[in-house]
């Protein structure tokens, strides 16, 4: 099936782990310069309330304070990645606890904090709400004077007519799910550091997973043109959508300009429960029509979603939300209405999986408690009504060479899945996803230059960052694939403005691969038919009739080499002045969803899986422990096999989390458990045996077949225990995370059912 | 006030003076400039500060650097010699337990601390030893495979 390859399907060890194990990468707050400064944020201390007056005088006379910036020192300007709905720094009012007022340099970090505490803000408080549903009650405060009712964004999918259905159909169930803010929890916290020299142009250091997204941000931000700001891209320890958003950049700059000096910004952990993006809370009302045998025949999906204070990427996560949310299956009927609400809660962004993990909760949680009430096996109801090639997704696009099926097979064949345990207190859960690699519904692109040393090595320069899926790595590969030459002659950066190709997202939207990958891949071809130009020249025969394969040239179909390619490359450069220098690019050819039906060819390619967990739960304590994961993804082609595994691996640690543990607990906007203390991720000690199982249906649009990755793990990993909690214990919980408290009461109350009985 | 300490850090004798509010993180990264300590939450809760004083493998922003006063610390890069890796750096690499890196130069030391201690753990003493060292990319399968791998080499080499 797979084409002869050299470098592709070979778990090639990581092209950064040496420097990560031997403590020499650099992360962003590795980074250090003479007389460098530490900058520190004052952040709101109301979630609603009107600023009356800013008073930094205590705070400057503070000896060791080089500056302080407010929104004075910032252009009067309103910006967002989909609404200006935001600033840099807030002006006549702050929107929730996150928001900030001001920052402070000083020579020391500790001085800065002191600062901090110096500066005298005058408030004026206003009335907050914290709920989605009340603020869309008319008695509610307006959060942003533009957007009436407090609603943000709003998103429909219109595919046939469900009413109809539910008119006449046999089994209607109406399920209302919740699911609860989340954190990313990247390791590494934000961190920045920026210098400026006296044309105003900005050198920024970042551990962003998004340069290219940040630079657009702040040239409208700053109004300073894009050639002013260069950003340069640390080694990024996690991101997971977390680090796509401006943090620690707007203020280091600001502060670097009026001091003159570098100044380093690292916020520390409490900051980061407080005011960081978090996964957006979700409340979900799923109406769904099926026949007695199981086959779907109408979703109707309402979905809320709590945006937060600001849009952010909101708008984008309800878009990814809206078109997953019917599930992967072939339902003819289908309208989703879904709203984006503004609150004085923390604002909300992308979180792997970007409003689809919390969507896949609800309607996988949902498709099995139709499957229990009509007595017929989760697998059975999921397979039968699966999507196929051919069949339509909810947006009307159709799929093709997908491997759906394939998932459920192989995942039920490798788990011994049975429906109903033997054992007590035990049970196993299956759940699916579909999910899409590149922006969804927006143009995407990405650009790459594969750049030939004298030697023959090779440089690639792409504008995606690695933040630790390791992306380099299968960029490299796909680089020495389509090159011919060995994976260890490849070397590819961490993007900076100024030096890499334009890309468009980052290490975003389980893009890389597939649209990084692409571009790659044509910047590689593109240096190859250069080299196999001047090696047609040098042997006399048509560039056709020669190949490259591991570093060595070739006439095709003779086993004996014609030279070396590092000859070859050498002479291109002396005497020949032949620089060998390919460029490609990618773009998507997803278009925006139409507004009023959601029908439309929003994304290139869909993604699919299926998880099945694998639980005992103790029904004295309501304690979940999970015994075995096994994730089957279908990725096309896994380009690095282990780096897939590894995905799988830490996706599902991170679903784990969202289904049983992880919660920012709140109370009038305010976190209360800002510390891993108090705040769950699942340690070595709790994690279950995974397994994973890579399907490999190759995808016609991927470089080499291959699809992404990043994301889906995480998304079906919630319903599968949910599910499975169901199947030990008898107990449906609809709203994340399923504390032993909730299982326990839900325990409890069936104990009370059946003494009434 | 600063006070004078002695201390060894990795093959290095230092002698200097440190502020007395100072943590063990501080003095490593921003005095001697060893980065490859990290910084995670600051309250001993993720662990990737991890370095070794005296055997024993702790949270350096727990500890104060006026404490280290002839004591013996090790570091993520004191841990090769030369261009050779130490035995759990090339297994890391090797089984693919490096995601994002932030974490792994705190695992690393928990791992060779607990090595050094006991030659052959088990599965649930790895775990234990590093469940409070908290990873966000891998799910730990395999950075508990590579410290495996690694005890068990030491054994096989025991056996010889």
């Amino acid at each position: 099936m797979n084409p002869k390859s050299e470098v592709i399907g070979l778990s090639v060890p990581k092209l950064d782990s040496l420097e990560k194990v031997t403590g020499k990468a650099r992360f962003g707050a590795d980074i250090y310069f003479k007389r460098m400064l530490h900058g520190k944020i004052l952040r709101s201390k109301y979630p609603h309330a009107r600023i009356l007056n800013i008073d930094t005088g205590k705070a400057e006379r503070l000896p060791g304070v080089k500056g302080i910036v407010t929104w004075k020192d910032a252009p009067d300007i309103l910006i967002g990645m989909y609404q200006n709905d935001w600033r840099i720094f807030a002006k006549e009012r702050v929107r929730y606890l996150g928001d900030v007022v001001a920052a402070v340099a000083a020579t020391d970090a500790d001085i800065a904090s002191e600062a901090l505490g110096l500066i005298d803000v005058e408030y004026e408080e206003l009335p907050a709400v914290f709920d989605p549903m009340e603020a869309l009650s008319p008695e509610s405060p307006l959060i942003h004077d533009t957007f009436p009712g407090n609603i943000g964004a709003r998103r429909k999918i219109r595919k046939g007519d469900p009413n109809k259905i539910f008119k006449k159909a046999e089994l209607i169930f109406e399920d209302t799910f919740k699911t609860q803010m989340v954190d990313h929890c990247h390791i590494e916290p934000h961190a920045a550091v920026a210098d400026s020299d006296i044309s105003g142009k900005l050198t920024i250091w970042s551990c962003t997973q998004a340069p290219f997204n940040n630079r657009v941000l702040l040239s409208r931000a700053l109004q300073i043109p894009m050639n002013k700001i260069r950003i340069i891209t640390t080694h990024v320890g996690g991101a997971f959508g977390g680090k796509q958003d401006l943090m620690a950049e707007p203020a280091c700059a600001l502060l670097a300009r009026k001091t003159g000096r570098p100044v380093k910004i690292v916020i520390d952990r409490r900051e980061e429960f407080i005011a960081s993006t978090v996964r957006h809370p979700f409340i979900m009302t799923y109406k769904t029509a099926v026949n007695r045998q199981g086959k779907i025949l109408a979703r109707q999906i309402n979905l809320i979603q709590d945006f937060g204070a600001y849009n952010d990427l909101g708008e984008g996560v309800l878009r990814y939300a809206t078109l997953m949310s019917p599930g992967p299956y072939r339902i003819d009927h289908v309208w989703v209405d879904a709203m984006g609400v503004y609150t004085n809660q923390q604002v909300g962004s992308v979180m792997r999986g970007v409003g689809v993990p919390q969507v896949c909760f609800a309607g996988e949680s949902q498709l099995d408690m139709i499957a229990t009430e009509i007595g017929i096996d989760p697998y059975h109801i999921r397979m039968m009504n699966a999507v196929k090639n051919g069949d339509t997704a909810a947006d009307g696009q159709e799929l093709v060479s997908i491997g759906y099926q394939e998932t459920l097979m192989r995942v039920r064949e490798e788990s011994g899945y049975q429906w109903k345990s033997a054992r007590k207190n035990h049970g196993l859960g299956i759940a699916s996803m579909i999910y899409t690699c590149g922006g969804a519904g927006r143009h995407d692109y990405s650009a790459a230059v594969v750049k030939l040393n004298e030697d023959g090595t090779v440089v690639v320069l792409t504008g995606t960052p690695d933040v630790g899926q390791g992306s380099r790595t299968t960029l490299a590969q796909i680089a020495a694939e389509e090159l011919g030459v060995k994976y260890e002659d490849v070397w590819v950066d961490q993007p900076d403005t100024d030096l890499s190709p334009v890309d468009l997202y980052g290490a975003n939207a389980t893009r890389i691969t597939y649209v990084g990958g692409n571009a790659v891949k044509a910047a590689a071809a593109d240096a190859k038919d250069q080299i196999l130009k001047r090696a047609a020249e040098k042997w006399r025969m048509e560039p056709e009739r020669l190949e490259i394969v591991q570093g060595r040239v070739f006439e095709k179909a003779n086993p004996e080499p014609l030279g070396n390619l590092k000859d070859l490359v050498m002479e291109m450069h002396r005497p020949l002045g032949l620089t060998v220098i390919g460029k490609g690019s990618y773009h998507t050819t997803g278009v925006p969803l139409d507004p009023e039906t959601g029908q439309s060819h929003v994304v290139d390619l869909f993604l699919f899986a299926t998880q099945i967990a694998e639980v005992e739960v103790d029904p004295e304590t309501g304690l979940v422990h999970v015994l075995n994961v096994w994730a089957a993804h279908d990725v096309g082609r896994a380009i690095n096999p282990v780096n897939v595994e590894g995905q799988i691996e830490g996706g599902i640690q991170m679903g784990l989390g969202f289904a049983l543990t992880e919660e920012i607990v709140r109370e009038k906007g305010k976190t209360l458990n800002p510390s891993f203390l108090d705040y769950k991720l699942f340690t070595a000690l709790d994690m279950p045996k995974i397994n994973t199982i890579n399907v490999e249906v190759p995808e016609p649009l991927g470089p080499f077949g291959a699809r992404g990755i990043g994301e889906a793990t995480t998304i079906p990993t919630a319903a599968a225990i949910a599910n499975a909690v169901f199947n030990a214990v008898g107990v449906r919980v609809k709203e994340l995370p399923m504390t032993a408290e909730r299982i326990l009461e839900g325990i409890k109350e069936k104990e009370v059912e059946k003494k009434l009985k | 006030m600063g006070r004078h300490i002695q201390f060894k850090v990795n093959d290095d004798s230092v002698s200097l003076e440190v502020e007395p509010h100072w943590t063990l993180l501080r003095l490593i990264r921003d005095e001697l400039g060893l980065i490859g300590t990290k910084e995670g939450c600051g309250e001993g809760d993720c662990g990737a500060c991890t370095v070794i004083v005296n055997g024993k493998a702790v949270n350096s922003c727990l500890m104060l650097a006026v404490d280290m006063d002839g004591k013996t610390i090790t570091t993520i890069e004191g841990l090769a010699r030369g261009d050779e890796l130490h035995p759990l750096q090339k297994a890391f690499i090797e089984k693919g337990a490096v995601q994002c890196g932030f974490c792994t130069p705190g695992i690393i030391l928990v791992a060779k601390a607990l090595l050094d201690q006991n030659s052959n753990p088990s599965e649930e003493e790895i775990r234990f030893a590093i469940a409070g060292n908290l990873c966000r990319c891998t799910g730990y399968a395999k950075i508990v495979n590579a410290i495996q791998a690694v005890a068990e080499k030491n054994n096989e080499r025991k056996g010889e």
